[in-house]
């Protein structure tokens, strides 16, 4: 509301710098009084609606009343969910929906259920890399965060079939950071940073820790003293 | 998409991820400080939510565009109906349209302020890292907030014409305004629609892409803004000669009036020139001052043509003669401004096929320059013939030739930068394969059509209005051309040995201040005469600079230990190491070069290298010990280990000189401008 209050005001004042001059200036000079008064209505008319048209093809109110994102959304998510539990009930053998399923239940925190969904994903359409990298998430959550075992077989199967899988490429470079391989870590999380939209939260935070395996790369290598220019992130591997 | 939870670059991520919007505090510098607590306490006195700002701003953009269409509208229609309040309400509209653009800017620069990252314009232009300075001028770090500048400017020119008019309110001045509506209304839209700086993200990104980091220096804060007020000035100019081809009298008064106009716009042109070289010098780190780039081309070529358009004003405001060629000039000045817009602007300086790709903004921006300068010519072809008053007769010896012979150099020399610059982006348009056309072609045609002029500057002032006579002029060149032939040579020859481009610059030099300065002490000190001196006197500067520097210079590449000395012109150079030092959105690498001269220290340079976090870019920084007679000036290369670094190590003999020249060329038009404005006063009182 206080918006299109001021943006009134702001017509308003505009109209003023047109009009005010129009009236007071003497008529006596007018050859024809009408001209004036014309131009006047016209005026009146044409600049509060013209504003208007064109603020609405051009502005973006909307953001003004958007809100705070997710807010309330859980309710819906738990409907979803129970109905995507349903569907799937019925139609067992849809892999995208237990895809779809184990994602969900990963995002709240349900490990285990998590872990079944993906497994029954994979099994039902083996040539998926997305979700086989999704799987390999969930199984290196159930060893602490361990990438090095099965969760390392499946991420490498992903990236044979797709070599660009995001998810695919983030495990492998944080495997091989597991590893101490600096320069392999650098390698895929540089090659995921090409495939993520620079605005996004998650290319920075790549983009941080591609930072720390290349500074500890060209340290490991020797070349520690140019290193210092990248200014690694001080912080430890991961638990 | 859910994140690992065992993620460890995540524990970190709060603070760069914190999306709370920073509350400016007084830490802003000298030049700002007025400004920022103003808008800040008018904000705060609203106390309006931030996400508003922008959105008003929108709307400022949007009432400033249709009052600039009345402007135009009520401006040439009402001027020529002849009606008092059609004329007094596109002054009104005038007025107000410069307000409202102001507001737009503001709500622009205020985005930037508090990183509201919602405005696209801002995300992709800035960060949170981003020192507050370069904040602001990020604001017109971008596309779409150079031209918002443009036309803030460019409204700025038009409440000042439309201020200094007499209330009432007389015709010309009502159709100069018309005009300049005309052409806010064209650049107005062409940010609306096309380059629109309020475009809003919805989700914001937590982070901004940071700005350029050659835009991250104190030479972005004079040299658009100097050199935009250098352009669009001319827009002043084109204004005058329209509105007066508009109304049918091209006599002598249009010309007085546009004159002092067109000496400001000339006077911003150099100033922005200036920076820009300067800029170029100790930014680029490549140690020249003028590349023949394209986007210098581009702002070269209205200088010339604006330089051609004042002696050729001076003629007509004074002689009644030149109406048409003048007219010409001021829409050709105003044309070459469009052009070098859009050669900057358009991207097609980058890739013509970046152009293609993206040609709305191209298009628009061609459109804008065939409807104004195609307008213009179509009005001169029209109304000139008809309105034409014939003034007084010259003979062929007079000044009147002699100033029309400069400036037509001067035109035949902004037709080879034209073509220089146009023809690689024409043959690359056409499919015709890449040409580089560079220094070679520009020095070598440019320089020959610039010497004549010279010369001519130094006989023009010797002759006398609309008849001089040969014997006159002979005896009054004798002694300073002597002089020039002595002198040149001599010095060179004095500072080292005998090379032509020295004894060229120092001979023009000699030449142009013995043959004005006298003349001038002869005809008495006028505010307007000294003014005139004191540009002329600055080309004589200009040229000793690119003379010296051009035939003097020396340059040397070396690897250096830390502890090892070389000697470079005439200077011991001792390097002293590296040390890494943080900046606020980088990190650098500094090395410390000790410079004495006889054993007796001179100076300690410091260039660094910096690698700026958010673009990954590594800049070099170069530094420069500046001088009378010459700079010294070094650029720290790459590593080839950890303790040896190549350094690359200049003397630029007289290069102050060019920029000093330049400044001088400035402050003569000022003072020109302000006895123009003494003298008028107190004609009118």
């Amino acid at each position: 509301m206080t918006f299109w209050s001021i943006a009134a005001t702001l017509v308003l004042l505009a109209l003023a710098f047109v009009l005010v001059p129009m009236v007071r200036a003497s008529s006596a000079l007018e050859s024809s009084g009408s001209t004036g008064r014309r131009w006047f209505v016209l005026l009146l008319l044409a600049i509060p609606f013209g504003s208007f048209g064109l603020y609405r093809y051009l502005g973006a109110p909307g953001i003004l009343d958007a809100q705070p994102a997710l807010q309330g959304k859980s309710h819906d998510v738990d409907a979803m969910l129970t109905a995507l539990e349903k569907r799937l009930q019925d139609k067992p053998d849809d892999a995208e929906g237990w895809y779809v399923l184990g994602r969900s239940y990963l995002a709240m925190q349900r490990i285990a259920d998590a872990e079944a969904a993906l497994a029954r994903a994979v099994k039902l359409s083996p040539g998926e890399a997305r979700m086989l990298a999704q799987y390999a998430e969930v199984v290196a959550i159930t060893e602490n965060g361990n990438l090095q075992g099965k969760a390392r077989a499946l991420i490498a199967e992903a990236l044979e079939l797709d070599p660009q899988e995001e998810k695919a490429l983030e495990l492998a470079g944080l495997s091989a950071y597991q590893r101490e391989e600096w320069a392999q870590a650098a390698y895929y999380w540089r090659h995921l940073l090409k495939r993520l939209p620079p605005d996004s939260e998650f290319y920075q935070d790549i983009e941080k820790a591609l930072k720390d395996a290349r500074g500890r790369a060209e340290h490991s290598s020797g070349l520690g003293g140019r290193a210092q220019l990248e200014a690694p992130a001080k912080r430890s591997p991961p638990p | 998409m859910p994140r690992p939870f065992f993620d460890f670059h995540h524990n970190g991520h709060n603070e760069s991820g914190n999306t709370s919007i920073p509350t400016p505090n007084g830490r802003c510098p000298d030049s700002l400080s007025f400004v920022v607590p103003v808008v800040f306490v008018v904000v705060n006195l609203l106390s309006l939510d931030d996400k508003l700002i922008p959105e008003l701003g929108h709307v400022a953009l949007i009432l400033a565009l249709q009052l600039a269409l009345l402007q135009s509208v009520l401006g040439i229609f009402g001027a020529s109906r002849g009606s008092a309040r059609l004329m007094a309400a596109a002054r009104g509209a005038a007025f107000g349209q410069g307000l409202f653009v102001a507001l737009g800017f503001a709500a622009l620069a205020w985005s930037f302020y508090v990183n509201d990252f919602s405005v696209l314009n801002v995300a992709e232009h800035s960060s949170r890292h981003l020192p507050e300075v370069y904040r602001l001028t990020a604001t017109w770090g971008s596309h779409e907030g150079s031209i918002l500048l443009w036309a803030l400017i460019l409204s700025g020119w038009t409440v000042a014409v439309a201020a200094l008019a007499k209330r009432g309110g007389d015709p010309l001045t009502t159709r100069v305004l018309g005009v300049m509506g005309l052409v806010s209304t064209g650049f107005l839209a062409f940010i609306l629609f096309t380059s629109n700086p309020f475009l809003r993200l919805d989700p914001p990104p937590p982070e901004g892409l940071d700005l350029n980091p050659l835009l991250q220096d104190p030479g972005m804060i004079a040299h658009p803004p100097l050199l935009y007020m250098g352009y669009v000035g001319f827009s002043v100019a084109f204004a005058f000669a329209v509105a007066a081809l508009l109304s049918g009298r091209l006599d002598t008064e249009w010309s007085r009036r546009a004159r002092s106009w067109t000496l400001v716009a000339w006077l911003f042109l150099t100033l922005g020139i200036m920076v820009g070289s300067w800029w170029a010098y100790y930014e680029l780190g490549w140690g020249g001052w003028w590349f023949w780039d394209p986007t210098e081309n581009a702002s070269l070529m209205p200088w010339l043509v604006g330089t051609a358009l004042l002696h050729s004003l001076a003629v007509t405001g004074k002689r009644g003669v030149f109406q048409v060629w003048t007219v010409f000039l001021a829409i050709g000045a105003f044309a070459l401004s469009l052009v070098g817009t859009f050669l900057v602007r358009s991207g097609v300086l980058s890739s013509v096929h970046a152009f293609a790709q993206d040609p709305a903004r191209g298009f628009f921006l061609l459109l804008l320059l065939v409807l104004f300068v195609g307008a213009a010519l179509w009005v001169l072809a029209l109304r000139a013939p008809k309105h034409i008053a014939p003034g007084p007769g010259f003979a062929l010896l007079s000044r009147e030739t002699l100033i029309l012979a400069g400036n037509v150099l001067l035109l035949v020399a902004t037709g080879t930068v034209l073509l220089g610059t146009l023809y690689p982006l024409m043959l690359d348009a056409l499919g015709q394969g890449k040409v580089s056309v560079g220094p070679p072609y520009f020095n070598g045609v440019f320089v020959p059509l610039m010497v004549p002029v010279l010369l001519l500057l130094g006989i023009g002032p010797l002759a006398h209005w609309q008849r001089a006579s040969w014997p006159e002029i002979l005896s009054g060149m004798k002694w300073p051309m002597l002089a020039a032939v002595v002198v040149g040579p001599a010095l060179s020859l004095a500072y080292g040995e005998l090379r032509w481009q020295a004894m060229l610059g120092l001979g023009l030099a000699v030449w142009i201040v013995l043959a004005t300065v006298p003349r001038l002490l002869q005809r008495g000190c006028t505010l307007v005469r000294v003014g005139m001196g004191l540009a002329h006197c600055g080309v004589a500067i200009g040229v000793i600079g690119i003379g010296m520097v051009t035939a003097f210079e020396s340059e040397r590449s070396l690897t250096m230990s830390a502890g090892e000395s070389a000697t470079v012109a005439g200077h011991e150079w001792l390097f002293k190491g590296i040390a890494e030092v943080p900046g606020p959105n980088y990190s650098a690498v500094r090395g410390t070069l000790a410079v004495s001269r006889g054993g007796a220290p001179v100076a300690e340079l410091q260039p660094e290298k910096r690698v700026y976090h958010a673009s990954k870019t590594t800049m070099t920084e170069s530094a420069i010990r500046y001088g009378m007679f010459g700079d010294l000036y070094a650029v720290l290369g790459d590593p080839l280990s950890h303790e040896t670094w190549t350094v690359r190590i200049f003397h630029k003999p007289f290069i102050g000189w060019i920029w000093g020249g330049a400044a001088s060329m400035a402050l003569g038009a000022a003072l020109a401008a302000l006895g123009r404005r003494k003298t008028r006063e107190g004609v009118e009182a």
